[in-house]
């Protein structure tokens, strides 16, 4: 419980590093695995920090890499980065909308953490019709990018004492994060287009990357956007009744 | 401690053509002037995202019956209304639990 006169601003903040938990929760172990792999790979412990603190994008730095590792030249690097993120693109455009208008600075700022699961949590927040100020959302990116920096730095330095089995259970956050944010939109309703949205999504990912070469950067994109056009029009069809 | 310039650098990269994707949409008021039927698609990909980003790859983080029970268990704990946070939480111990019961030589 704070105290009567913590002032506003400080209280959205600490709510956010709240609901940062889940996310921070799921990326901890993501981080250590991402640390480990940067030492196997012949970088420092410094190299793997550097690019968590810059990058704050899990699986670009993760492609990036694998495929450095490979000996892959930088623009290809880049080009497959930058194509794996461009999701971000439409995740923003949501969360952009969700804001009261504020400085170009913050908006600058804030923008750098949308992450997928930083995304989720804030339209969760929309969806329930809640204001989202940019104290909250300071405070969500701020648990959300210490979480991923400081596991990589503890996956660089003291990775392989956590017990596998609960690094195992604790990657699998991220996935329970999300399939609780997208349960609960269905509740909040309307049932039906939310629904098909999501399965869509699900289904079509799901079929683009087992019987398709298409990677992540590619097939996600397509699935968000196959999802959102027929739950529109789902949308569209049920309108009355919902 | 050594630093590879040619991964900094590629991590530079990367850093601006990341934050340009998600700056964008920040800076244009474009937006604003969508038509009725771009909001609804707007509306709806949170959730078709959400989807997307659960399946398949979750089925790859652990055995897929224990993924499986995990998922169950999460959706169960939503309707019930349960937090976010003590749902996370306790699907992570469950799935623990399980790990290591059937990690269990018989």
């Amino acid at each position: 419980m704070l105290p009567a006169n913590t002032p506003q601003p400080l209280r959205l903040f600490l709510g956010g590093l709240y609901a940062a938990i889940p996310v921070a929760t799921g990326y901890i172990p993501v981080a250590i695995t991402y640390g480990l792999i940067v030492r196997s790979v012949g970088l420092s412990a410094a190299d793997g920090v550097i690019a968590s603190l810059l990058v704050f994008a899990g699986a670009a730095q993760f492609l990036a890499l694998s495929l450095f590792n490979l000996g892959t030249s930088m623009y290809q690097i880049l080009f497959a980065g930058w194509m794996l993120n461009i999701r971000h693109l439409l995740m923003s455009s949501v969360v952009a909308r969700t804001l009261p208008p504020i400085k170009p600075l913050y908006r600058g700022l804030l923008s750098f953490g949308i992450t997928d699961e930083v995304f989720g949590v804030l339209v969760s927040e929309y969806n329930q019709h809640t204001p989202v100020s940019r104290w909250r959302v300071a405070g969500l990116e701020a648990g959300a990018y210490s979480a991923w920096v400081l596991g990589t730095l503890a996956g660089t330095l003291v990775g392989e004492v956590i017990p596998p089995l609960l690094r195992i259970a604790m990657g699998l956050a991220l996935y329970v994060l999300f399939t609780a944010l997208v349960t609960g939109q269905i509740q909040r309703g309307p049932r039906t287009p939310v629904a098909v949205a999501a399965l869509t999504g699900a289904g079509v990912h799901t079929i683009l990357r087992s019987f398709t070469a298409i990677g992540a950067g590619a097939a996600v994109p397509v699935a968000m956007i196959a999802g959102g056009i027929l739950g529109a029009a789902i949308f569209r069809e049920s309108a009355h009744d919902d | 401690m050594t630093i590879n310039s040619t991964w900094i650098i590629l991590s530079v990269g990367l850093m601006g053509g990341t934050w340009l994707l998600r700056g964008l949409p920040f800076f244009t008021t474009v937006l604003d002037r969508l038509p009725r039927r771009a909001e609804l698609f707007l509306q709806m990909v949170p959730a078709a995202a959400l989807g997307a980003l659960v399946f398949p790859d979750s089925l790859t983080a652990a055995p897929p019956p224990v993924v499986a029970s995990a998922l169950v268990l999460t959706v169960f704990l939503t309707f019930r209304r349960t937090s976010l946070t003590v749902t996370v939480m306790a699907v992570v111990l469950c799935t623990w639990a399980i790990l290591a019961v059937i990690s269990i030589p018989a």
